[in-house]
């Protein structure tokens, strides 16, 4: 998801505040980060068996903050190495993309700062389970309108937490037919991988389409104007149709951000 | 206070948190696992549909070793793929369990290269009708204008009989051929065929291969002057009650002979009566009891691997002579093993494509299961 954890610093102080106390300089950032994950799904299109195991996530994101807001653009790519109960294999692959603009409340003062706001992403998780000469695709692709709230707490100089939670109220959802997916590709077209998860949409509200994505960081400043922070990730999605898919990861990553 | 400084903390911290994301990382269980089969069930359902219906004991089975055969199928440990068995004795439907859906019943599902075995049928139909005089004929006799113009004499010898045994010398694996003849080849699938290499004399090597019965299937669709499919409905699944079924063709319309045949386990399971009933049907001789025996004996010997499992080969039927049966056997667990000295017929079928070929539930896992189920059937 969108996240819109990354809260800019100032750059002109030679030990800028990670969480900033009160947004008084406009300021941008841009950030790269790198997780391991664990990530578990069920679809129940494929049969009721868990397929779960470990994976690894990169993330790039840019956001700009006022003294009001702060809006930024994220795109985190995970990647999972999954197997069911008796072993057999499947790999899963993310495409999350998202814009989010966030408010500062006026709830916020002294070290706290608290963010209202929204986000659009798409988010898309193909799963490949692999036969025996072919390989079968399937997925969950939605594109969200989310509200979205974060939470800052500037513990000193330069620390800092930092709790976001982002759920969707209404999106559009596309999920493959009920039916297995037969010799559906041969990884010769790699468009086919990007389109095909786009057909079929329909609309779902929160409810429908179950999903929350929250994270908890923590940052500290480094040198000049980077930052280094470790953020644990947790994002949840069920959706009921054709079938029912349950899908889990919890990612555990650390970034580096600069500010210019 | 320092960047060392700062990180130090930093990690301090993470430690002190270790637990907490040890917690967290465990949200993955929020995503639970679930048995995969249903309860046991073997009672044939009694449907309008033809089939009659008779209990184990009535057909002379051992009904408390029968259900063994079904306990086994219906673990969670074992043919993890599978998805319906069905056990005909005498011309009744004895047994019959689904461990994945009820609905399977009615459902079609890809029997693989158990179709073969169906092509392999229709091969002893056009020699009953007379418009095909022998497997000796030569394929170039049959479809020359299939062979380019510059066909070597070596090609032009292969013989039904080749295409039948799997001995070509045709070099298209079946690695390729599925994926090459969907997506790659434009023009004409069997010219296609035609042009790779000859790396045998035709005749002399057992490679299973998929080119060989799609061969047989161009051949028979110039001879019935109608598609393979079409031929198929007139002589041979209108005549026994198959109505329902689906068979993929080839881009150019040629019906796969190798693979494509879609079926619901009932309706395979009247092939398997068919060959058990020696090609008599509600008195009518749809394949001739000659071809049967033909086709089902020992025609070839296979490659090492499947010879060590003690099998060899008919005409598209895997034999099984520890079994005294034969079967015909889809990738994925797709069976119809015929024991005709117990008039029985074991219909299995599993998830046609397999997650690895470690999931697929293989001839000699099947053979196991088939002993059980014969030696309940008594002497």
């Amino acid at each position: 998801m969108p996240a819109a954890a990354d809260v800019p610093a100032s750059p002109r102080e030679t030990a800028p505040p990670v969480v900033p106390d009160g947004g008084a300089r406009s300021a941008n950032r841009i950030a790269l980060a790198l997780g391991a994950l664990h990530m578990a799904l069920r679809d129940d299109i494929i049969g009721p068996l868990k397929w779960d195991g470990p994976g690894a996530a990169m993330d790039f994101a840019y956001w700009r903050r006022s003294p009001v807001s702060c809006q930024g653009v994220e795109l985190d790519l995970p990647l999972g190495l999954l197997t069911n109960r008796y072993g057999h294999r499947a790999g899963a692959l993310g495409l999350r993309a998202g814009y989010a603009y966030l408010r500062r409340t006026a709830w916020s003062g002294g070290r706290a700062s608290t963010f209202l706001g929204g986000s659009f992403g798409r988010n898309s998780d193909l799963q490949l389970y692999l036969d025996w000469d072919e390989e079968h695709l399937y997925w969950i692709t939605t594109y969200d309108l989310a509200g979205v709230i974060q939470h800052e707490v500037r513990l000193a100089k330069g620390h800092g937490f930092e709790i976001t939670l982002a759920v969707p109220m209404v999106s559009l959802v596309s999920r493959p037919p009920r039916s297995r997916y037969y010799k559906v590709d041969d990884f010769k077209n790699p468009g086919f991988y990007l389109s095909k998860p786009q057909e079929n949409m329909s609309v779902a509200v929160f409810g429908e389409l179950l999903s929350l994505d929250a994270s908890l960081s923590y940052a500290f400043a480094l040198k000049g104007s980077w930052a280094f922070w470790a953020k644990y990730g947790f994002q949840y999605r069920r959706y009921p149709e054709p079938e029912t898919i349950r899908m889990s990861s919890s990612t555990f990553s650390l970034r580096v951000t600069h500010d210019f | 206070m320092t960047s060392k400084t700062r990180l130090a903390a930093a990690l301090g911290l993470l430690a002190r948190g270790s637990g907490a994301l040890l917690i967290a990382f465990g949200l993955a269980g929020c995503v639970p696992d679930a048995r995969l089969k249903i309860p046991l069930n073997d009672v044939p359902a009694v449907l309008d549909d033809g089939w009659l219906v008779a209990t184990p004991a009535s057909q002379g089975f051992d009904a408390a070793k029968l259900k063994e055969s079904y306990d086994l199928f219906f673990s969670e440990d074992d043919f993890v793929t599978a998805r319906s068995l069905l056990v005909v004795r005498n011309g009744y439907l004895v047994a019959e369990g689904y461990c994945r859906d009820l609905d399977d019943i009615g459902t079609k599902r890809a029997i693989q290269s158990a179709t073969k075995s169906v092509t392999s049928l229709l091969v002893g139909i056009a020699i009953d009708q007379g418009i095909l005089d022998s497997v000796g004929r030569t394929l170039y006799s049959i479809v020359p204008d299939k062979f380019g113009a510059g066909a070597d004499e070596a090609r032009r010898a292969i013989t039904l009989r080749d295409l039948l045994t799997m001995k070509s010398g045709l070099d298209f694996s079946n690695d390729d051929f599925t994926l090459e003849m969907a997506y790659d080849v434009r023009g004409d699938g069997t010219a296609h065929i035609l042009r790779k290499p000859l790396v045998h004399e035709p005749g002399t090597y057992y490679n299973y291969q998929d080119c060989d019965p799609h061969l047989v299937g161009a051949a028979l669709e110039r001879l019935a002057g109608a598609s393979l499919e079409e031929f198929a409905v007139t002589n041979l699944f209108g005549k026994i009650g198959i109505s329902d079924f689906i068979w993929l063709r080839q881009r150019d319309g040629t019906t796969y002979g190798a693979y494509g045949l879609y079926l619901a386990p009932r309706n395979l399971a009247r092939l398997g009566k068919l060959v058990v009933q020696r090609g008599l049907w509600d008195g009518e001789q749809v394949v001739s009891s000659a071809w049967i025996d033909t086709s089902t004996a020992k025609q070839t010997d296979m490659d090492p691997e499947s010879a060590g499992h003690g099998f060899d080969y008919g005409f598209y039927w895997w034999r099984v002579p520890e079994l005294g049966a034969f079967t015909a056997y889809g990738h994925g667990g797709q069976y119809v093993l015929v024991a005709p000295a117990k008039q029985l017929v074991i219909v299995m079928t599993a998830e046609p494509d397999t997650n690895g070929d470690a999931a697929e539930i293989g001839l000699p896992s099947f053979v196991d299961l088939a002993r059980i189920v014969i030696e309940a059937a008594g002497p």
